[in-house]
């Protein structure tokens, strides 16, 4: 089943809309992960830490699987598919390693969270406190592809694609003129 | 089959961005490897916090058995 145009540009404003944010929110997160290892004023670093976990938990998780979502969704309701282009195939593959990272770096940002909560001394955890900062600017480096690949869509069907394309005997996106 | 046959093959782009791919994994294990096998936010907490390191527990630090004297034997 295919959407009608209306619903399908309401979807795309959605999934537009959320992983924008989802770049916003990155980049909040690192300006605070910086000034948590770069400032000089103890009390500051304590602060930032509460805030980092609360932006991870409550806005960039969320954002990071709606946004999957809504594009999964998206890719099934219209002509891409999810697995008939490159580039779509790419840009699932990207937002699921860095749904995965973010997974795995969500206990190291609640601990850090919580040793300010108990007031403990953060000093010793400047590795993982770096961490916040290689990791956040690594993902907003590659949440920034998706957003490329969307733009241009690059050409080039999967195999499944091209069997897909051949079955049904007509054009699909990426090789007639972009919708 | 005739349309595998005709199948004009995978992308340039694709080709290039899946070794670009190959090498940042490689990069990642070897620091894996090289960094002591381990990677991830528990990696840095158990080299600076774990105050059962020395002890040989294995448990994962918490906030509520947080080591005051670690950073010492760091060096941070």
């Amino acid at each position: 089943m295919l959407l009608r145009p209306g619903p399908r540009k309401l979807l795309l404003v959605l999934h537009v809309a959320l992983s924008v944010g989802l770049l916003g929110a990155v980049a909040a997160y690192l300006a605070l992960a910086i000034v948590g290892v770069a400032t000089g004023d103890p009390q500051l670093a304590r602060s930032v830490y509460p805030a980092l976990a609360l932006i991870a938990r409550l806005v960039i998780l969320p954002l990071i699987f709606s946004s999957l979502l809504i594009g999964v969704v998206q890719s099934f309701l219209t002509p891409w598919g999810l697995f008939r282009h490159w580039w779509v195939v790419a840009k699932l593959a990207i937002n699921l390693f860095v749904a995965a990272v973010l997974l795995v770096q969500m206990p190291g940002i609640g601990f850090v969270a919580d040793t300010v909560a108990s007031n403990l001394p953060i000093d010793t955890l400047f590795g993982v406190r770096m961490s916040f900062v290689i990791h956040a600017a690594g993902g907003l480096v590659v949440l920034l592809i998706p957003m490329v690949l969307s733009v241009y869509k690059p050409r080039g069907l999967t195999r499944y694609g091209w069997r897909k394309q051949i079955e049904q005997g007509g054009t699909m996106p990426g090789i007639a003129p972009n919708p | 089959m005739s349309d595998h046959q005709n199948y004009p093959g995978t992308p340039a782009w694709v080709k290039t961005a899946g070794k670009a791919v190959a090498v940042l994994a490689v990069l990642l294990v070897a620091a894996i490897i090289f960094g002591g096998g381990k990677h991830g936010p528990w990696r840095h907490l158990s080299f600076e916090t774990n105050p059962t390191a020395a002890t040989g527990a294995d448990s994962a630090p918490t906030a509520a058995s947080p080591t005051p004297a670690a950073p010492a034997a760091s060096g941070n």
